[in-house]
């Protein structure tokens, strides 16, 4: 069963050129990496996946529901349980210490916590013993562990990431894509990282080449 | 909701000196304006309770105002006296249903002794701590404050000294008695001492040594000015021996004054005995010339009000004076410095308000990352726009506490004003109003921080 599909999909920004995208499908479960050069428009086809822009023409179904029939409000709360989001940068609330960046992450998507799940996904990223830290007080490897435990706390079904790993050596490049296969296999969820990082094309069998 | 209140503090808290001062400067506008009702409240609240009524206050020829203030509020000195005969044509004026007497001219520990009758007490609705009513000439009624601040109580002993200062000349000849002691009254009763308008003129009588000499006769007289033969002769006879008792007493009387006059001290049994006879010497006797600081007067008709002032005031030698016309004046004069204070007050909070912007706008600026995945978390956009607003409303809100919390300090600080439970319920009142138009300030302080958060695009936001 395809868990990502799209159809005639194009988005234009104002006054700039159109990005038409080739349809794709993909299935549950699988890992794929999106590649292209800068402005081939990588950020643009992850947000369009993401519900964050919505597109000029075309369909989008996410689990088997289009995701350009839902009004705002539904894509809002759609996205937050359906897909996780890993950025170049670890983005956090700077006045909570990362628990609480946790819970209230899942809170704001209208769910309950499960501190249970929460504490098995810090042990499989060997970060619980910093959850009481507040983001200034990490490194960035370290924030991008949280990153990916912030991705996954709602248990989507999508972990999308967008050059997770272009500001890391090579040595945390390789440890940080390990991580993301490893711990996207461990919770059965479909991988889709979009990069123009060469040093990744080895780590992924699937890839879609935006010209 | 709930988690958006909790992330709005949180960003507060974490910031503390930021988020301290943006309170603190909300709150000194708070405090102003709260300490303003308050002052408001209580002067009306005041002169409401203080006028208690009185249409109208007859006194000396000189200013109004200050004859208001002397023998209504007293806060000023007396314009001057009275006579006795002329108070009397007001007394028996068709016009008017009631009069009370006021003496002045003493005071003890700088609380006024006030020479009136029982009616004085009434008229404030007097309610007795201890002990009751002067019954005598030097007996004494004392408010709560005078037994607080003197330490006065029943049966305790004072004399008066001439004018209205801590220090001056001591009427040590003549000892006031405690003989009541009244609740909190929240009126101007509770600094007063009040005695029989006799005690005045006792202590200030100018013949008093005489007194005993000529007791009898003007004992008699006084008799002959009110009543009946028959009752006279009846009553003359006890008149008779009781001023043989003044005769019998006055040898101790002239012993106690000799002790007196060569500086030995008197027990207080003896200065009991000696103000005792004094007054009953005193009570005994009448003097048409006699004379009184003011007479409030109270109207039988509300056409009284239109002849009675202008009648007084060019038909005799005294004024006449409405309480209300002339606190109305007042009023207005201080609700002019109430005003600039308002004035000053309301600047403040504009700038508090400012500050408040400026800070939630530095906020948004610094959390445009946090507020973008906020909104990926499922929050919608309108829910980016409570957050904003919720800090707004936190900061204006804490700065009405803590302004109203440092208001309550300062005027629980203010001795003079420890009544302030009598109204505090309005205060409040005026105060909760305060608190709306606070929270609309946060709320409008928050608007543009809101409104640039609501059209704050993610997508460009997490791909720089």
């Amino acid at each position: 069963m395809d868990c990502i599909k799209t159809k005639n999909l194009s988005f234009q920004y104002p006054g700039n050129k159109v990005f038409d995208f080739a349809d794709i499908n993909i299935g549950e479960k699988e890992s794929w990496l999106l590649t292209g050069n800068s402005g081939s428009g990588k950020t643009t086809l992850l947000h369009l996946i993401a519900g964050i822009l919505t597109p000029s023409n075309g369909t989008i179904t996410i689990s088997n529901t289009p995701i350009n029939t839902l009004r705002p409000s539904q894509l809002d709360i759609f996205r937050a349980q359906h897909i996780g989001l890993v950025f170049q940068k670890s983005y956090f609330i700077d006045a909570l210490n990362m628990h609480k960046n946790l819970v209230y992450f899942t809170g704001l998507s209208g769910q309950k916590a499960d501190p249970d799940y929460i504490a098995k996904l810090l042990s499989d990223l060997k970060i619980a013993q910093l959850s009481d830290k507040k983001p200034a007080q990490l490194s960035n490897g370290e924030l991008q562990r949280f990153s990916i435990a912030r991705a996954l706390v709602n248990k989507p079904g999508i972990l999308l990431a967008d050059e997770p790993t272009s500001s890391l050596d090579d040595a945390n490049c390789k440890r940080f894509t390990d991580l993301l296969l490893s711990i996207s296999r461990a919770y059965g969820v479909t991988l889709m990282v979009a990069t123009h990082d060469a040093r990744l094309k080895s780590e992924f069998v699937k890839t879609i080449k935006l010209n | 909701m709930l988690t958006i209140i909790k992330i709005s503090l949180a960003k507060l808290i974490h910031k503390p000196y930021n988020s301290a001062l943006s309170v603190l400067l909300f709150a000194i506008g708070v405090a102003l304006i709260s300490l303003i009702i308050k002052a408001e409240t209580f002067i009306n609240n005041q002169y409401k309770t203080n006028l208690a009524g009185i249409d109208l206050v007859v006194g000396a020829k000189g200013s109004p105002l200050q004859l208001i203030l002397s023998s209504v509020l007293h806060v000023d000195v007396p314009t001057g006296n009275i006579a006795l005969d002329e108070v009397e044509k007001i007394q028996h004026n068709p016009l008017v249903k009631k009069t009370i007497p006021i003496s002045l001219g003493d005071s003890y520990k700088s609380f006024r002794i006030v020479g009136t009758n029982i009616e004085y007490l009434k008229l404030y609705a007097c309610s007795f701590n201890t002990g009751n009513e002067f019954a005598k000439p030097l007996d004494a009624v004392i408010g709560a404050n005078v037994a607080e601040k003197t330490g006065l109580k029943v049966g305790d002993t004072f004399a008066g000294v001439h004018g209205f200062m801590a220090e001056g000349h001591t009427h040590e000849d003549f000892h006031y008695t405690v003989t009541g002691v009244l609740y909190h009254s929240g009126n101007i009763t509770d600094n007063l001492i009040l005695t029989p308008t006799e005690s005045v003129w006792m202590v200030h009588g100018e013949k008093h040594e005489h007194i005993g000499e000529h007791a009898h006769n003007e004992a008699c007289e006084h008799h002959e000015h009110g009543h009946e033969h028959d009752e006279h002769c009846g009553h003359g006879n006890q008149h008779n021996e009781h001023s043989d008792g003044i005769k019998h007493e006055n040898k101790t009387l002239e012993h106690l004054q000799h002790e007196l006059m060569h500086g030995e001290g008197l027990t207080e049994e003896e200065a009991q005995l000696y103000n005792k006879m004094r007054g009953e010497l005193v009570i005994s006797k009448t003097e048409p010339s006699q004379s009184i600081t003011a007479l409030l007067v109270f109207y039988k008709n509300p056409q009284a009000a239109v002849t009675l002032p202008r009648a007084i005031n060019q038909n005799t030698n005294m004024q006449a004076a409405s309480p209300v016309i002339e606190m109305n004046r007042l009023i207005s004069l201080l609700g002019f410095g109430l005003d600039t204070l308002r004035l000053l007050a309301l600047i403040i909070i504009f700038i508090s308000s400012l500050n408040i912007f400026i800070y939630l706008l530095n906020l948004f600026n610094q959390s445009v990352y946090e507020i973008a995945l906020i909104r990926l978390a499922g929050a919608s956009r309108l829910k980016i726009v409570a957050l904003l607003y919720f800090q707004g409303i936190i900061l204006a809100v804490s700065g009405w506490v803590t302004g109203i919390v440092v208001s309550y300090l300062i005027w629980g600080l203010l001795p003079q004003f420890a009544f302030i439970r009598n109204f505090h319920y309005v205060v409040f009142q005026k105060e909760l109003i305060l608190l709306a138009y606070c929270t609309g300030i946060g709320l409008l302080a928050a608007f543009l921080p809101a409104l640039r958060a609501y059209n704050n695009n993610i997508h460009f936001t997490l791909s720089r």
